[in-house]
């Protein structure tokens, strides 16, 4: 009875490598829907990264930052103490210094020194304003020339720019639409015809707990769902979850620390559930009971 | 449903083409229709023959049975799940979460865990929710000792009861002393033999058992002892042990029709007591019928009943919040005054950006019907009469020193109508998106005060 119930499915997400020369660790490349251990030849196994910002973490409550201590004066500090103590699998970096009006040259030159501080992947997101974006980023993407990074956030909007640079420099990009499987694989299907698509990570949006996470859920289920079992290429990119920025901005966590890890912990374990293969976290708290999870 | 009414003609008499009519419809196919929307009972037609009757009566069951838990007020309501993926159609039936007391716990736990499960709750979006079940284990093995902990969980909560003492004397002892609160009763391969002819028939049983095979084995036999009212006990373990578990439950029930494992599901946590809360909160969106926690404290209360809130709203119906005007930040004659629409989304959004600006600032929200800014306005139900309507019924103008409305970058359009129709107000257009508001009031403010 039992084993007429185990499914083989026909898709396969892409693996996008990370690591000098490619020889890093993979995101994604497994053929499974989320901890389908059961029924999968290759199991997933998710990735989890916590968040780091250049310039001053002006989104940041004082208790979430109180762990980093003084690291937090320089990203490449502050990534370095994250991955040494806390173990992610990846530093994501956001550039506030964008918007705060640092000269180009000189963010380029701090993400370099961040890559050089740590020997885990890297991603480094913009500002959300393209103007900016554009030229931040591309200088970031030439100064790292070499080791992939995942660069984003692309829109629609400046998909072309972005993606142009990360496909002639080596990096990924996180490919952001608002919350919707066919905006989404629109965006992809853009993408792909300037980058290869093992170079594509889906950032679908992330909404918190109590603020919308179903709509997240949902949206990230049926894009794994379309990847797995109907095999649609356009969307068998890993997933991102963008959970700390999120969940850190709600009432329930700037009003109570405890609260907001457990926030964190499950806005991100459900996300995984409903297939993202990265999810980013700011709290070290939150990424130990993640892991208590995954063990 | 688990029948289409075209699968239920076919078996009804001359292949439902009978159309006797002594049922009282048109024709065969209304019967069946009826029959498939469960608006009529099978009795009503007074020629199938029994074997027929049993059969259709078998198919139409819910492919996972309705199983209610406890009594009153507290009594908790699962099963009848009929998707694998909430946006298929809907969650139905929030899990039922509960706290596991064992009888060796020290007496401050044991006091920390009754006043949680009869006091705690938590209000969100015009909801009250609990933790309404009380999983008791006989860790002494000692039938005093487990009874006196039961004796406590009656006289001071109002919660469902259930029992997971092994040993069949200390079982059924603990039954017979609760059996007015009907309690489920935890049963295994090793005792059902003692345990269950001691049952009233409308006693509901949850089997226990190593695998989804054994637990299978065991409610049949439970099913053969005349026991009905069954849910399928599991042990979380590790997050894919779970994730198999109850997606091989449910599959079967749904896409198989497998009776055996036709019944809502309760995840427990581990014997060893070191399950992750993670894992057992992602039984929420993975199927749990009843979820059991061995540790509580307030911040995990709050999470876990949120999330289950959040899995089981319907994606059928977009999410609102009430149309009123909400206050931010203490506001007084000073504060700001922004519109948007109802849509729960949108609404988080904006309050969420006006509460981390801290700016003081009422929040007039119209009722929209759960449409966003631009469906509104297009679906014409965030124009500037409807804005004026609401700000007027609200007497917002006496609120505030200066009548100052603003409205989302998206309608900046509605900007001169809106003037027209609210005399004494000036109007400014917001912005587009929410997260630009903390860096928007402030400069309004700045303005209010040059000008």
């Amino acid at each position: 009875m039992l084993e007429g119930l185990r499914e083989t499915y026909p898709g396969t997400i892409n693996a996008v490598r990370f690591g000098r020369g490619g020889k890093g660790p993979e995101l994604g490349g497994h053929n499974s829907l989320p901890f389908h251990d059961f029924e999968a030849t290759r199991p997933g196994r998710p990735w989890l990264a916590l968040e780091v910002v250049d310039g001053e973490p002006e989104d940041w409550t004082a208790p979430v930052l109180k762990p980093y201590g003084d690291a937090v004066a320089s990203p490449a500090r502050w990534a370095a103490r994250s991955a040494r103590e806390y173990g992610p699998d990846m530093i994501f970096l956001t550039l506030n210094s964008i918007e705060q009006g640092s000269a180009f040259a000189e963010i380029a030159a701090r993400v370099a020194a961040t890559v050089q501080a740590v020997d885990i992947p890297l991603a480094v997101y913009g500002s959300g304003d393209r103007d900016r974006d554009v030229p931040a980023l591309t200088a970031v993407a030439e100064a790292c020339r070499g080791t992939p990074l995942l660069l984003g956030p692309v829109t629609r909007d400046a998909h072309k720019e972005l993606a142009e640079v990360a496909r002639d420099l080596g990096h990924a990009v996180i490919a952001q639409s608002p919350m919707d499987v066919n905006l989404a694989k629109d965006l992809n299907i853009r993408l792909t015809k300037i980058l290869p698509a093992d170079r594509i990570v889906i950032d679908p949006l992330t909404s918190s707990l109590g603020y919308g996470l179903e709509y997240s859920y949902s949206t990230m289920e049926r894009i794994r769902l379309a990847a797995i079992v109907h095999d649609d290429r356009m969307l068998q990119m890993p997933i991102i979850g963008r959970v700390g920025k999120e969940v850190w901005k709600t009432k329930e966590a700037a009003q109570d620390t405890t609260r907001g890890v457990w926030w964190e912990a499950f806005t991100a374990a459900t996300l995984l559930l409903a297939g993202a293969d990265l999810v980013t976290l700011r709290h070290p708290d939150s990424i130990a009971l993640v892991k208590t999870m995954m063990r | 449903m688990a029948l289409k009414a075209a699968d239920i003609q076919k078996r009804l008499p001359d292949g439902g083409k009978k159309n006797c009519k002594e049922c009282g419809l048109a024709n065969c196919f209304a019967f069946a229709m009826k029959l498939a929307s469960g608006a009529i009972g099978l009795d009503r037609c007074p020629h199938l023959d029994p074997a027929t009757r049993a059969e259709l009566a078998e198919a139409m069951l819910p492919p996972i049975r309705r199983i209610a838990i406890g009594q009153g007020e507290r009594q908790v309501v699962i099963g009848e799940e009929e998707v694998l993926h909430r946006h298929q159609k809907t969650f139905l039936r929030p899990p039922g979460l509960g706290l596991l007391l064992a009888d060796t716990e020290p007496p401050d736990r044991r006091a920390a865990k009754l006043k949680c499960l009869s006091q705690w709750q938590m209000e969100r979006l015009a909801r009250t929710s609990r933790f309404d079940l009380a999983a008791l284990a006989s860790a002494s093995g000692n039938r005093e000792q487990y009874l006196q902990l039961l004796r406590e969980v009656l006289d001071q909560t109002r919660v469902g009861i259930i029992l997971l003492a092994e040993e069949p004397g200390v079982l059924l002892a603990a039954y017979q002393a609760s059996k007015a609160r009907r309690p489920v009763v935890c049963v295994t391969a090793a005792n059902a033999d003692q345990v269950l002819p001691a049952l009233d028939g409308d006693t509901v049983v949850c089997v226990r058992a190593p695998d989804v095979e054994a637990l299978a084995a065991l409610s049949t036999r439970v099913q053969a002892a005349g026991l009905s009212d069954i849910i399928l006990g599991t042990e979380a373990g590790s997050l894919s042990d779970l994730v198999r578990d109850q997606t091989l439950i449910r599959r079967a029930a749904l896409v198989k029709k497998y009776r055996p494992l036709g019944y809502p599901t309760a995840v427990f946590p581990g014997a060893c007591g070191d399950t992750s809360p993670v894992v057992l909160a992602a039984a929420i969106p993975k199927y749990g019928g009843v979820i059991i926690l061995n540790e509580m404290d307030e911040a995990r209360f709050q999470a876990f009943l949120t999330l289950r809130q959040d899995m089981y709203t319907d994606p059928r119906v977009p999410p609102t919040v009430e149309s009123k005007v909400y206050e931010f930040n203490r506001p007084g004659r000073d504060a700001s005054v922004l519109v948007t629409t109802n849509f729960a989304l949108t609404y988080y959004a904006v309050a969420g950006e006006v509460e981390n600006s801290r700016q003081a600032a009422y929040l007039v929200v119209l009722d929209t019907g759960g449409l966003c800014v631009l469906a509104s306005w297009s679906a014409g139900k965030l124009g500037a009469e409807a804005i004026a309507e609401m700000v007027r019924k609200h007497d917002v103008a006496s609120r505030v020193d200066r009548p100052q409305l603003v409205i989302p970058g998206l309608v900046a359009r509605l900007k001169g109508e809106v003037e027209d129709e609210l005399q004494g107000w000036q109007v400014v257009v917001g912005p587009r998106e929410a997260s630009e508001i903390p860096a928007f009031l402030p400069e309004l403010l700045r303005r209010r005060h040059a000008n």
